[in-house]
């Protein structure tokens, strides 16, 4: 069965016998991939190798591309319908049953309709589930502010016990998903919209902070889709005489602090760039660390306490100065303030 | 049907169940004894009846019913049963409410033996427990078919996730789950007919596909009869107890009034339960 998942992911697209078209736009040896797409071919195998698993759709399956797995999961699929608080507590049951849930839904839905759920009957019940946010941060930007999310690391990093992971492309998922689904603890799995290219083949490890190119005076930071933007922003500040380093955090809670330290110690800047609002996100969370062991200048980019608005992913992000372009030039006035 | 001797140990254990809870409260000075107290008759009849699958000896082990207290605040009446089936010792009732005490305010799962979950934040027992449900439902062994018990309060009926969890259950026929509703008539602002009226609560579970039962939730017979009905129940449908109770029962100076829900309590008081 899994074999076969393979083999359809290779033809690009998933044709089951039971006349479910996914159209999965993903091949594993293609550089620029859908990570929905990918995770949806990834988490079909986890799924269907592990009997411990059971996947709780919210009626967004299409979205996340798994309900093909319907059939095949039997009773270890759930689909508790337009109720993100209902999922979330049926969730806290099946893990005290000793299944391992896997929820489901937009990043926007997930943490913020049931964020009092995850808070009482996962993180304080300190109960293994884990969440799944879909399209989160700016990029699904035609359906408007009300399904994008700037909150999701405020809210869920501020809960004890909990772990956030952020891949940036579809390898760091293929490492990733494995991580995060048999910690013991539990976690939320951050996903965004848009295709994406590999940002880099360098190894990820559990835990540890990625250094993409190395560390110079002026370093860039970041997590998920904007490490896209730091590649291309690389390349446009080099044409300038400006040389940085790029670094990726596909680990945000609990966060590598002795590499964050280390990193301030060779930094004169530190930009730490992100597709989350302003307070509380990765931003908030390395000035809290690094202010307390070196005084390094840190600035943060990210939505600027403001939320989105509709367009095309590239506008919005614009809009909310993430853009490639506003990026640099965010660099730049701060190169020539030194 | 409950002998008569039967019914009178209850009601003993009862009394005893109410006077510790009188007792904690007047130590802790805070707490809610209306939805303590006009839960004790039902929770004693659940847990020391003879039905419920439960003991220090099999809790942790996929043998055993669960009961899940989504009413939270209704913790001191679930603290005095476990100690009194010796869980723990009676001593540490004592700590109710004190400093790192494992006998929190509202129940946190793990803290102490024999809790099934977390409570406080009203509505979400019910999902938990429909989770659970599921899973001993869709990995049935015939060795052993664990029932679920949900006790919620009527104004926790306020809550959406209540509903949305009503659906889930009734989707899923999850015909081992038992929700318990004390319906003592108060919440914290006042009466719930007035706060935010649910009743008919019985037509509105049976139009959400559940099947209902009301009853004087201080009547050992009937809560006892209630609750066997569910065990013996072999159709497709989740089950509804909805019992009839009055807030701070037992305790005559604040039974039934709106005031009971987080009265006080003191010395003085414990001598009223005799």
């Amino acid at each position: 069965m899994i074999k076969n998942s393979y083999e359809y992911g290779q033809n690009a697209s998933i044709r089951e016998s039971n006349q479910i078209n996914l159209d999965l736009d993903f091949n594993e040896k293609n550089d620029l991939n859908s990570i929905r797409d990918a995770y949806s071919f990834y988490i079909s195998k986890e799924l269907l190798n592990n009997e411990k698993f059971v996947l709780i759709d919210v009626d967004l399956g299409t979205v996340a591309k798994t309900l093909h797995l319907k059939k095949k999961l039997r009773n270890r699929y759930v689909q508790s319908g337009i109720s993100e608080q209902n999922a979330v507590g049926v969730s806290a049951g099946i893990a005290q049953f000793g299944k391992i849930p896997i929820v489901q839904s937009l990043a926007v839905f997930l943490t913020g309709r049931a964020f009092d759920q995850i808070r009482e009957s996962i993180s304080y019940s300190e109960l293994n589930v884990k969440l799944v946010g879909l399209h989160s941060g700016f990029t699904l930007s035609p359906d408007g502010a009300t399904h994008q999310t700037g909150e999701d690391i405020a809210l869920i990093s501020s809960l004890p016990n909990f772990e956030i992971y952020a891949p940036a492309d579809h390898l760091q998922l293929k490492k990733i998903l494995p991580i995060f689904l048999n910690s013991k603890k539990p976690g939320y799995l951050k996903l965004f919209f848009p295709k994406t290219k590999i940002i880099s083949k360098k190894r990820v490890i559990n835990k540890k902070i990625q250094i993409i190119k190395s560390l110079k005076n002026i370093n860039l930071l970041s997590y998920g889709v904007m490490s896209q933007k730091l590649n291309e922003a690389y390349i446009e500040l080099k044409k300038k005489g400006v040389e940085v380093g790029i670094l990726n955090v596909p680990f945000i809670k609990p966060i590598d602090k002795k590499e964050l330290i280390n990193i301030s110690k060779k930094s004169k800047i530190l930009f730490v760039i992100e597709d989350h609002n302003q307070y509380g996100g990765l931003g908030s969370i390395i000035s809290q660390i690094i202010s307390e062991n070196n005084p390094t200048k840190i600035v943060s980019i990210n939505s600027n306490d403001k939320f989105g608005t509709t367009g095309l992913p590239e506008e919005n992000l614009n809009y909310l100065g993430l853009s490639t372009k506003k990026i640099i030039n965010k660099v730049l006035t701060y190169v020539k303030k030194k | 049907m409950l002998s008569k001797k039967k019914i009178l140990i209850l009601k003993k254990i009862s009394k005893k169940v109410r006077m510790e809870v009188v007792k904690m409260l007047s130590l802790s000075g805070s707490g809610h004894p209306g939805g303590s107290l006009s839960s004790a008759d039902f929770l004693t009849n659940l847990y020391f009846s003879g039905l419920l699958r439960f003991s220090k000896k099999n809790f942790k082990s996929k043998h055993r019913d669960l009961v899940i207290l989504s009413a939270g605040h209704y913790c001191p009446t679930l603290y005095a049963i476990l100690a009194i089936k010796k869980f723990f010792n009676v001593k540490l009732l004592k700590s109710l409410r004190k400093f790192k005490s494992p006998l929190l305010g509202h129940p946190k799962l793990n803290e102490l033996p024999g809790l099934e979950n977390s409570g406080g934040s009203l509505g979400q027992g019910i999902s938990i427990a429909c989770g659970y449900a599921l899973m001993a439902k869709n990995f049935k062994k015939k060795s052993f078919e664990p029932k679920i018990y949900c006790i919620m309060g009527d104004g926790e009926q306020n809550e959406g996730q209540v509903w949305e969890a009503a659906l889930f259950a009734a989707k899923y026929k999850l015909s081992n789950l038992c929700a318990i509703i004390d319906i003592n008539k108060i919440q914290i602002d006042g009466k719930t007919n007035e706060i935010m009226n649910t009743e008919p609560l019985g037509k509105k579970y049976n139009s959400f596909n559940w099947r209902v039962k009301r009853i004087n939730g201080h009547s050992h017979k009937s809560i006892y009869s209630a609750l066997k009905d569910f065990v013996n129940y072999k159709g497709e449908k989740p089950t509804v107890i909805l019992a009839d109770t009055i807030a701070g029962k037992g305790l005559y100076s604040i039974q039934g009034k709106v005031a009971a829900h987080g009265a006080p309590i003191n010395k003085s008081h414990v001598k009223e339960i005799n």
